[in-house]
């Protein structure tokens, strides 16, 4: 991490407005700061409808704002920028394609060669362990595998920036344990600078440096909690001490916004 | 292979052979035994047809209605998508050309046979206009369905990747409409023979709506039956070939 160069990505007093139907605005973020510096992982934690999905999304560039500033490797945001790739929730594979073109896809729309971006995305599919299944179709494989073949096809166009949309919230609680060690054993040996969004605390704790809990109505920042536990993290992490107070202390706080929500909810 | 074979295999099963074997045994007997002019008997039906066609007489129509057929297709498929693409796209154009899609897709299209007769004469430019007439809207509205249904998650992930506009069209929204294109092809194909006969049958002197007039006129009860025929397994013939197709592209793309 180099403290002077800008962060990776500065959300800076961002605010959105959406417009309803019968035309009323409604905010729904409300002035959010956020800093990942470079190489760092933070995550994004909050109840449905605090608009963390949202914000990832305009980090991506791929919906705007209304109000405040953000900018990425220190350029200002004003669209897709290969300096970014997103692994989606969905895992939104083209069903038509191999295992190893939708792997090359972005380097497709980067307009590279055949022959380069199949090296590239043969060199990912390893990286992620799926080298045997390029000539499947994401049809035939697990919710895991469909999922590490979205990881490959982002990293493939190299990014400076990972961006993850709750990217293991659609796969089983077994398997994702396992994916989250695997996406921290490819991050460790790149210089990725990872926002992740996910509603599981010990996901969130598990994997990043600092947890950003989200409030809703409107979408806002509570707290930032430093993540001080020891990398590289593997399973024994999970039976950490540390870990199981970071976790209660997440909870804690996410806690007291629902509450809160609870309790300021139009009845 | 094995998918032409299944696909064959539907035909002969036992329930539809026994029913086929039910309706020629009691066409046969209902031609034979009532002194009906209007229904020959099935044998007399196939007796003819085995003599017109070897006597070529089928043959110049049904390559002559062939061709009609398929110009009129490929011109119903290459606008009516393009149109149906652009309504899909574009808002405007939705609102345009919409209403016009609609209309014509359950509108009547035999009442405009006259006018293309008027337009074009009594030629082939007839029949082409009334393969076009019934085929193409149909053609446009599952093109636009099929570009319009796209998933929206493989349309952000594809502008998170950089991809514009077109290269969206070109790599997500027409093959992840293959299906819905593919409907379309298979439905214009069915109205598009409808309205080639319907076309031949009104202009009288070409094609096999032409034979079908030519016998009807002079009472040929067993000549009529066998064109007949000979039409109803035209048209099943291209539909089941168009669906097989379909499949093919379809399951070699997605195991």
């Amino acid at each position: 991490m180099n403290a002077n160069a800008t962060p990776a990505i500065a959300v800076q007093d961002v605010s959105k407005f959406f417009v309803s139907a019968d035309g009323r605005r409604t905010r729904a973020l409300d002035k959010v700061n956020l800093a990942v510096e470079r190489g760092e992982f933070v995550s994004i934690i909050g109840p449905s409808g605090c608009g963390k999905t949202t914000m990832l999304k305009m980090v991506g560039g791929i919906l705007d704002w209304d109000e405040g500033s953000i900018s990425v490797m220190g350029a200002p945001v004003s669209g897709p920028g290969p300096e970014r790739a997103t692994v989606f929730q969905s895992f939104a594979l083209l069903p038509w394609m191999t295992v190893l073109d939708n792997a090359a896809f972005g380097l497709k729309m980067r307009g590279e060669t055949k022959a380069a971006r199949h090296a590239k995305a043969r060199n990912l599919l390893e990286t992620v362990g799926l080298a045997d299944f390029a000539n499947a179709y994401p049809g035939e494989l697990s919710g895991g595998m469909q999922q590490r073949v979205g990881l490959a096809r982002a990293l493939a166009v190299s990014p400076n920036v990972l961006l993850m949309d709750e990217p293991f919230s659609a796969i089983d609680a077994q398997t994702r344990l396992i994916l989250q060690t695997e996406l921290l054993d490819v991050w460790s040996q790149t210089d990725l600078s990872v926002l992740f969004i996910t509603h599981a605390m010990d996901e969130a704790v598990f994997l990043s440096d600092r947890v950003v809990i989200m409030g809703a109505r409107p979408g806002h920042v509570t707290d930032v909690i430093d993540i001080d536990l020891p990398r590289p993290r593997t399973e024994e992490t999970r039976r950490d001490p540390r870990f199981v107070e970071l976790t209660a202390r997440v909870w804690d706080r996410l806690r007291g916004l629902m509450t809160d929500e609870r309790a300021g909810a139009p009845s | 292979m094995s998918g032409l074979l299944r696909q064959a295999g539907q035909w002969l099963n036992p329930p539809f052979l026994i029913s086929l074997a039910m309706l020629a045994i009691v066409w046969e007997f209902a031609g034979r035994s009532a002194d009906i002019l209007t229904l020959p008997p099935l044998s007399a039906v196939l007796a003819a047809f085995v003599r017109l066609w070897s006597s070529g007489v089928l043959t110049a129509p049904l390559l002559d209605s062939t061709i009609a057929l398929l110009t009129g297709l490929a011109i119903s498929l290459f606008v009516g998508s393009a149109v149906g693409i652009a309504i899909g796209l574009s808002r405007v154009a939705d609102v345009a050309l919409g209403p016009f899609i609609k209309a014509g897709l359950s509108a009547p299209m035999i009442a405009f046979v006259p006018v293309f007769m008027m337009i074009f004469g009594i030629g082939s430019e007839t029949r082409i206009a009334t393969v076009i007439a019934f085929s193409i809207f149909v053609v446009a509205t599952n093109a636009a369905t099929a570009v319009r249904s796209t998933d929206p998650a493989l349309l952000e992930m594809a502008r998170s990747f950089g991809a514009g506009r077109w290269r969206i069209l070109g790599e997500i929204r027409l093959p992840a409409g293959a299906p819905y294109f593919l409907a379309g092809l298979r439905l214009g194909v069915a109205r598009g023979i409808k309205g080639l006969i319907n076309g031949e049958v009104l202009i009288a002197i070409m094609g096999m709506g032409g034979l079908v007039k030519k016998y009807g006129t002079v009472f040929s009860m067993d000549q009529l039956y066998a064109v007949i025929l000979l039409i109803v397994l035209y048209a099943a013939i291209w539909v089941g070939a168009v669906t097989l197709l379909g499949r093919l592209v379809l399951t070699e793309r997605r195991k």
